[in-house]
């Protein structure tokens, strides 16, 4: 039996090295405090309002539940921490939650990185990131219960960026005039955390927004997704500049059905405009972009139409225009395309720009002689877009 | 690990020197009672020519020592017809070896029965043997048929068991019911597997060379673990030698479209990769800690110390993200074994050692990874393409094992003591042409992937067998067995650049490298009690007994993104994290690195469960030809998780998320229809519950096909959170199993039998799509389902065409199965949503991963005099639904693959030293696919690969 006992030993011995391998968890970050009341790292579960002249920090996914109005001040600044995949902070306003964030040309509200060192009262912070330093956080999310066109006849979704699991992350309904608060005079900077190929988080996103919402003078800058993008819902927007958009700078999606009037892209990503149809049967009506002017920079094309695309587009100008960006194509269903005009470098002529017909409406026009586009005065003052002299080509 | 490794090998080696033996051979053997298929101990065997003889000891087992000469035995025992076997052959120094002697009770007729020792081999006849008798329905396949056909591993070994396929090369399923209700156990004790996303073990990871059968039992008795419904694999690893062996075996397998190929691709990689493990080459640039800096944290400082350590981190990274292209070489396999027995005190003491390595490469050209969809409009039935992926790829997989055995048998005692080891190590390197058409996102890229996986496994098993009580009529039967198994995915790399500018972004998708780890552990111990005694003058037994299961697991994942700001590239993937383009204060806005894990990471968990079984059971002929096995099972189930959800609203420590106690009764009757023939009943209930990681949190992004995973626990609604879709309240289901069979063993070797069977499976778990997000898979409990089937199996030699045939054997078993489940209330409301027009939606389908057909058949030629053996197999699996298809994804389903194989083995000399053989698999050189289907649609690819042909020779030698 003293080999058996050797046996056992053995055993034994085994069995104790199976159970001291486990691994030691090194220490996490201590990350900030969330008693801090400048710090925003919870949902919010009840009014609230920041206030002028602070700094709060996003410390992680926060949504603005349903029934609750978050208050933004004028000149309120909200730098959101480090963090990608599922940790990207954002903000998000969940269906039936309201985002006031009343802001002036005097004292905008500015969304940036906690890398950004801008202060109370600056426009942008000199000598700080540079506007094309992208993903850094998130973006803002506003969801409502607006009609989405969606695949398979769903009639509520997930929004891109959000995790399934979360359900403040849903959109869509069948109240168009749904009213999720008002957005004027707010710069988005800095963010597009991405969570995975197709999943990033816009700058600002408008998931089944209703028409009940505000949405005045806003500013995207150097976002690593799209600028801004447009999942269905009834929304409208005016005076919006997208700068230095990683990927798409102006996206619409599943139906939308809101105007977008008065609007600047400076240099853009990958398309200018990324304009998608319905992807469900539903749909009511176009949605419209009209005064627009385009720098496209280095944009890798201007206009990116499918056949169903149920858009109508009206006083657009372009400029900065290089070989290779163009408008791709003209929809098959009922669409209405109106007063183009570009500028373009002397090798091209429109028609090797403006592509499947869509030089019938666009002419061209010398730098400074177009007659349409957007009135960029609604910008001064309170832009990095204009203050930084980005818009000056723009006449 | 590796101490005990060596402490076994010296006690190995230190056994040798006992086993030079005089000039005397010896005859080894084994008497099973052919009625119950059980060892019979005190049979007298008596050789004739010296009236010297032997008698069996607790395994049936007798040995007896001879000079060289040709001899006759005679086997006795009392009520017992008598056993001459006649021309058994002795040679000095050798062992001769006559295994499962069968004794039949006394019946008038007869009164004793003559063989030549020639006609006993160890072949499949010796398992339908243990078929022919077991008390539950039982199918198998033994060592030999694996030399037979030249299967180098249990998984492709396996696949030749009545209604058994094999998954991807590697998981099992049974009667076509898939990995969830299939268990696989060693040696009778649960073993971790080694997949994360996977109940069942992989199969291809042992190597025949330390198999020694491997049974799959179909029925229930009660002395089993309820967990499975389909059967449970059980593979038992060599155990007594009966002979002193010393085997080296060499083989060499060649593909034509795969080896010494110049365009294979592959990556330099650690310089033990060559073994199976990586040696910290693919380590972690951050040692796994979770306090590293992030970007954001340091752009505006680059070169403060919390700077200069992000960037130190960030240059830690291998630059490599793209394989090369150079040329292979071909499969090499080696195998080496040996064992023996040698007296020791009062008893005897075996031995085994098993030592095998394997290095194969494969090349896939023109794969292709594809993703289709309904179009938006009812109308339109054709599917359009949102995504191609087609390329190549090549996969470089080492296989290293080891065993050691040790058993030591007195009178009426043995124990056994068994290590085994096995390490795995995977390299895919891939090269693909991707084009996204989804709506918004119109691209093409340039797709890279590098990925090592490393698997091993390390179990322990001791057991004992004992005859208890003055008639020795009590058995007692214990084990107790740990086991370690480790899975390590040490970065995988996946690079896209967009194919018109070679730019990178989030609309081709940022590079991603990802670190996995998942160790688990497992031990379990089991004591079985059996009185044998007599009811109406028949043996009949009463058996009791209990097992404890505990396993843990810890997972954890870690993954980084590198956006690369405003660096432009040239399309090769190797120079992305060239020095100029990485982040550094000259460079703010260069490639850096995003940990996703940080400061929550919901892939990171700890489970555990607990599981108690009580069971007895009761085998009894009620009636003459009767044979009735009653039993009935009682487990007590606790699962244990602690994690979080990716914002930590939810936290999970140590929480119980399962405590079921449930009872298993079983009944097995056993109709004797006379010598050649029963007739089988069984009904059982059984249990299928969730793995460790359905009962999760974890919310798990797979990078390449881009489809996250959810954990159970997670609700989802609809509707504005009015209306519930799914509750989080993931259970286990539950399965009552009925089986019929009728069988015939012809005579030795041969068998005819048909099965029926019915399962009805209350709240079946399948992966369902999340209604708000098609890309998002979770396990959930869906409504009731059912599954028919028929099973045929024959094996005949043809010798009832002419007696010149008889040295050929056909081989057919087929299943039939017909499944149906209950649709759960958001898949049909998915499915009438995007239903097309003309289309009618049943709220019933298929049973997901339920193949609606397997067939095996062969013929084989056995000619023991001349030593060649030779055969052609054939193996199909019907189209069966993959994946469950949602919103706009119509379902997959999986293309009949025909495999047809050829298998040639001859043996050399008298003694049959050496043995050669040569294989060619996949005949008919047919391509392994998955397809999109849809109503009034034509299929269109979702998987395809070209596995080629490939010719295998193998040389064998035996000292």
């Amino acid at each position: 039996m003293k080999k058996l006992n050797f046996l056992f030993l053995m055993l034994m011995a085994t069995s104790v090295m199976f159970t001291s391998c486990s691994d030691d968890d090194p220490n996490p970050n201590p990350g900030p405090d969330p008693e801090d009341e400048f710090v925003l790292s919870e949902n919010i579960t009840e009014d609230r309002t920041l206030e002028s002249g602070n700094v709060y920090t996003l410390a992680s996914r926060v949504s603005v539940l349903n029934g609750v109005t978050l208050t933004i001040e004028p000149g309120v600044i909200i730098k959101g921490e480090a963090g990608s995949g599922a940790n990207a902070t954002a903000l998000i306003i969940a269906r039936g939650g309201k985002i006031m964030a009343e802001g002036t040309a005097d004292d905008p509200i500015i969304f940036t990185s906690i890398a950004d060192e801008i202060q109370p009262g600056e426009v942008f912070h000199q000598d700080g990131l540079s506007p094309n330093q992208n993903g850094l956080w998130g973006g803002l999310l506003i969801l409502g219960r607006a009609n989405v066109s969606l695949a398979g006849g769903n009639t509520e979704a997930q929004i891109e960026g959000i995790p399934p699991s979360d359900t403040n992350g849903l959109y869509g309904g069948s109240d168009d005039e749904d009213n999720s608060g008002v957005l004027r005079y707010v710069s988005i900077r800095h963010g597009g955390a991405n969570i995975g190929d197709g999943n990033e988080i816009n700058g600002l996103t408008l998931g089944g927004v209703g028409s009940g919402t505000v949405i005045e003078n806003v500013e995207i800058i150097g976002n690593q997704d799209d600028g801004i993008e447009w999942f269905g819902g009834t929304v409208n927007v005016t005076n919006a500049v997208v700068w230095n958009a990683g990927d798409d700078s102006i996206d619409a999606d599943q139906a939308w059905n809101g105007t977008l009037n008065n609007f600047i892209i400076v240099n853009g990503g990958d398309k200018c405009f990324e304009l998608d149809g319905p992807e469900g049967a539903y749909v009511n009506g176009n949605y419209t972009l009209t005064n627009g002017s385009i720098i496209a920079g280095g944009a890798v094309g201007l206009v990116d139409n499918d056949a169903n695309t149920n858009v109508d587009m009206s006083n657009i100008y372009f400029t900065s225009v290089a070989s290779g960006q163009t408008f791709d194509e003209l929809p098959t269903v009922a669409a209405a395309f109106s007063n183009f005009e570009v500028t373009l470098p002397a090798e091209l002529m429109v028609s090797d720009v403006f592509l499947g017909g869509s030089a019938a409406f666009t002419t061209a026009v010398a730098e400074g002689e177009n007659t349409v586009g957007a009135d960029k005065s609604a910008f001064a003052g309170w832009s990095w877009a204009a203050a930084s002299g980005a818009l000056d080509i723009l006449k | 690990m590796k101490k005990i490794f060596v402490a076994l090998t010296i006690l190995v080696c230190a056994a040798i020197p006992q086993l030079v033996f005089a000039q005397q051979g010896t005859i080894r053997g084994n008497i099973i009672d052919e009625g119950l298929g059980e060892p019979l101990i005190g049979v007298s065997v008596l050789v004739k020519e010296t009236q010297t003889g032997a008698v069996t000891d607790f395994d049936g087992a007798f040995e007896i020592k001879l000079a060289p000469g040709t001899y006759t035995l005679v086997a006795s025992f009392i009520s017992f017809n008598k056993l001459e076997i006649s021309g058994v052959e002795v040679r000095p120094g050798e062992v001769t070896l006559l295994s499962d002697l069968k004794l039949a009770e006394t019946t008038e007729e007869l009164e004793s029965v003559v063989v030549t020792a020639q006609a006993i081999r160890t072949t499949e006849a010796a398992l339908m043997t243990v078929k022919r008798n077991a008390a539950n329905m039982i199918d198998g396949i033994s060592a030999s048929t694996f030399r037979k056909i030249g299967d180098s591993d249990a998984a492709s070994a396996i696949k030749r068991v009545t209604g058994v396929s094999i998954e991807g090369g590697k998981y099992v399923y049974i009667r076509g019911l898939g990995d969830r209700y299939t268990k696989t156990v060693l040696n009778g004790v649960d073993i971790p597997g080694l997949d994360p996303d996977r109940n069942s073990i992989q199969m291809d990871i042992f190597p025949t060379n330390v198999v020694d059968n491997i049974i799959v039992s179909k029925s229930f008795t009660s002395n089993l673990p309820a967990d499975f419904t389909g059967g449970v694999v059980d593979i038992e690893t060599k155990d007594f030698p009966e002979e002193k062996t010393f085997k080296v075996s060499l083989s060499g397998g060649y593909n034509p479209s795969m080896h010494f190929n110049s365009n294979y691709l592959k990556v330099d990689g650690s310089g033990t990769d060559f073994l199976g493990f990586d040696n910290g080459y693919r380590d972690i640039p951050t040692g796994g800690r979770t306090d590293i800096p992030q970007y954001a944290q340091v752009v505006g400082n680059p070169n403060g110390p919390t700077g200069q350590e992000y960037q130190s981190i960030l240059r830690g990274f291998n630059p490599t993200m793209g394989g090369q292209r150079s040329s292979n070489l071909m499969d090499l396999s080696l195998g080496l074994s040996f064992g023996n027995q040698v007296d020791a005190g009062n008893g005897k003491l075996g031995y085994n050692f098993a030592l095998t390595y394997s290095n194969e490469t494969t090349y896939f050209e023109g794969a292709e990874y594809n993703l289709y969809g309904k179009p938006s409009n009812a109308g339109e039935y054709e599917l359009t393409p949102l995504e191609r992926q087609v390329g190549d790829y090549g996969v470089n997989n080492v296989l290293l094992g080891g065993m050691a055995g040790l058993a030591y048998k007195t009178g009426m005692s043995k124990y056994k003591l068994n290590f085994l080891r096995l390490q795995n190590g995977e390299s895919k390197v891939g090269q693909f042409d991707f084009e996204s058409n989804n709506v918004g996102t119109v691209y093409g890229a340039d797709q890279y992937n590098i990925e090592y996986s490393e698997r091993s496994l390390t179990n322990i098993l001791l057991s004992g067998e004992h005859k208890l009580g003055p008639t020795n009529d009590w058995e007692l039967n214990w084990k107790l067995s740990p086991t370690r198994s480790v899975i390590e995915d040490p970065d995988v790399r996946v690079l896209r650049f967009r194919d018109i500018n070679n730019s990178i972004s989030t609309e081709v998708g940022l590079p991603e490298r990802i670190w996995r780890n998942l160790d688990e552990d497992n031990v379990v111990g089991k004591v079985d009690l059996t009185k044998n005694y007599t009811f109406r003058d028949q043996a009949a037994k009463f058996g009791f007994g209990t097992s404890y299961t505990y396993k843990q697991r810890d997972f954890l994942i870690q993954s980084f993104q590198f956006p690369v700001g405003n660096t432009t590239f040239t399309g090769d993937p190797n120079a992305v994290f060239d020095e100029e383009n990485l982040f550094s204060a000259d460079n703010t806005n260069g490639v850096r690195y995003d940990p996703l894990f940080i400061p929550n990471n919901p892939n990171e968990y700890n489970a555990s469960i607990n599981n108690l079984g009580v069971y007895v059971n009761t085998e009894i002929n009620p009636f003459d030809n009767l044979k009735a096995i009653v039993g009935v099972r009682m487990e007590k189930y606790e699962q244990y998780y602690t994690g979080s959800n990716q914002t930590k609203t939810i936290v999970f420590d140590n929480e119980k998320v399962l405590d079921d106690i449930d009872f298993f009764p079983t009944l097995n009757l056993i109709y004797d229809m006379g010598e050649t023939q029963n007739l089988r009943f069984s009904y059982s209930r059984t249990i299928a519950r969730p793995s460790f990681k359905e009962m999760s949190f974890a919310e798990i992004l797979d990078p390449i096909t881009g489809r996250t995973f959810i954990g159970g626990l997670f609700p989802e609604t609809t509707n504005g959170g009015s209306e519930t879709l799914w509750d989080g309240n993931l259970q286990s289901t539950r399965i009552h199993n009925l089986d019929a069979r009728w069988e015939l063993f012809p005579k030795r070797g041969e068998i005819l039998s048909a099965s029926a069977f019915y399962k009805k499976f209350a709240a079946p778990i399948e992966m369902v799509q999340f209604l708000s997000d098609p890309g998002a898979f979770q396990p959930r409990n869906v409504g009731d389902g059912q599954v028919t089937g028929v099973e045929l199996e024959v094996r005949k030699s043809l010798d009832i065409i002419t007696p010149a045939a008889e040295n050929f054997f056909f081989n057919a078993n087929v299943t039939f199965t017909k499944s149906s489940i209950q649709m759960s209330e958001s898949e049909l409301r998915s499915r009438e949503l995007s239903a097309r027009e003309g289309e009618e939606i049943s709220s019933t389908r298929d049973m997901a991963g339920q193949a609606p057909y397997i067939v095996n058949t062969g013929l084989a030629y056995e000619n023991w005099e001349s030593g060649w053996e030779a055969g052609v197999y054939y193996n199909v699996q019907g189209s069966t639904l993959s994946y469950v298809g949602f919103g706009n994804r119509t379902d997959t389903y999986t293309v009949p693959f025909h495999s047809l194989n050829l298998n040639v083995n001859k043996t050399f000399g008298a003694d049959e030293k050496f043995q050669t053989g040569l294989k060619v698999s996949n005949l008919l050189n047919d391509k392994k696919e998955e397809v999109f289907r849809s109503y009034n649609a034509q299929d269109q690819i979702f998987t395809s690969l070209s596995p080629g042909t490939k010719i295998s020779l193998k040389l064998a030698y035996t000292f």
